[in-house]
């Protein structure tokens, strides 16, 4: 993938694609074009990874699909379910923790090496 | 918004690695679908910021990623994967078997609820040409297509299902062999009540012999149908390619 996330990023499209599709509905094209609007470029997908993980998302019943005629092109419509909220839920809590914890090692003086 | 004349690629490459990889047919068809479409989305806004065509084809692709990593990507989401990839024992080996039985002894489980009913509501339910003589042809209608069609409807629906999904030869195999047994071993005869409020019986004898003979005679008829849709379908002929 010309543009494709380092391996530590597992997870981050499932979270990011909930976060976005819990505030509209949207399609695959869409989608990638607001991952790089609101992170400021600073995330930017390898544009077909974003399907593999709406249709699991899918799957698991976190998303559910709407296909509608626009400008003579079926488009596939993505929106988060009630499951698809809690899961949100669940990840972001996750993140953040994942966030802190990144932040202590990196901005934090470290009480264990005081103690050597 | 501008609207190209150009067609998407057909991403021929990735469809074929996902039905191989055990994608369902389905699932491949929607996710080219939407690749499709991206790409189109991708050119246009490229053509509308001025980029020349050429370089805007060039560039979406590009965009999407590397083919093989979207391959390897959407492999690896283990929910995609059809039932058939995920439970292929189930699917070309026992489900076409329990197919069988269903198919087999419908007509006959048909015929003994209206037994039931009947002496349940005091009545004989059954007309004056429901009788003996039409569950003699009954029962001989059921034993051929259960012995001689069904096995060859099923394999080939197998071997249909087997090439669209690009799962190996092998599993049709199994899954004739299992048919022929069942089919050749399928031996069953009807005995209709005289009266209202009796219930029919059923008997079946085994005869190694002619156990054996309508084996071979089904995985020869299969042998044959299955010659005959190689040479005239050409999603058959895919299936010897692997």
């Amino acid at each position: 993938m010309s543009q494709s996330n380092p391996p530590f990023m597992s997870g981050v499209p499932e979270l990011l694609a909930l976060r976005l599709l819990a505030q509209q509905e949207m399609y695959g094209y869409e989608l990638v074009k607001m991952v790089r609007l609101v992170s400021e470029e600073n995330i930017t997908l390898g544009e077909g990874v974003v399907y593999p993980v709406l249709h699991s998302l899918e799957k698991s019943g976190a998303l559910k699909s709407t296909s509608r005629p626009v400008n003579g092109r079926t488009r596939i419509y993505y929106s988060v379910t009630t499951k698809g909220h809690r899961r949100l839920k669940t990840l972001t809590e996750k993140w953040k923790d994942i966030r802190d914890g990144i932040e202590s090692v990196i901005e934090g003086e470290n009480p264990c090496f005081n103690q050597k | 918004m501008f609207q190209s004349k150009i067609t998407p690629p057909e991403f021929s490459y990735l469809a074929e690695k996902l039905l191989r990889g055990g994608i369902a047919p389905r699932q491949v068809k929607r996710t080219v679908a939407e690749l499709q479409d991206h790409y189109m989305d991708l050119y246009e806004e490229a053509i509308v910021h001025g980029i020349s065509e050429e370089r805007a084809a060039q560039d979406a692709l590009s965009s999407l990623g590397k083919e093989q990593d979207l391959i390897k990507e959407i492999l690896s989401q283990k929910k995609l994967l059809s039932w058939a990839s995920r439970y292929p024992w189930t699917t070309y080996g026992f489900g076409p078997i329990f197919l069988a039985i269903v198919i087999a002894t419908a007509p006959i489980g048909i015929l003994e609820s209206l037994l039931i009913l009947s002496e349940d509501m005091t009545i004989y339910l059954m007309p004056d040409w429901m009788q003996s003589s039409f569950i003699q042809h009954l029962t001989n209608a059921t034993f051929f297509l259960a012995s001689y069609i069904m096995p060859i409807i099923i394999t080939g629906y197998m071997c249909f299902q087997v090439s669209i999904r690009r799962d190996p030869l092998v599993w049709p195999i199994i899954g004739a062999t299992f048919m022929c047994i069942f089919a050749a071993s399928y031996n069953i005869n009807i005995n209709w009540p005289d009266l209202p409020g009796y219930h029919m019986y059923l008997f079946g004898d085994f005869n190694f012999r002619t156990f054996l003979m309508r084996t071979v005679i089904n995985a020869t008829l299969i042998t044959v149908f299955m010659t005959f849709c190689f040479k005239k379908y050409r999603f058959f002929k895919e299936l010897t390619d692997r």
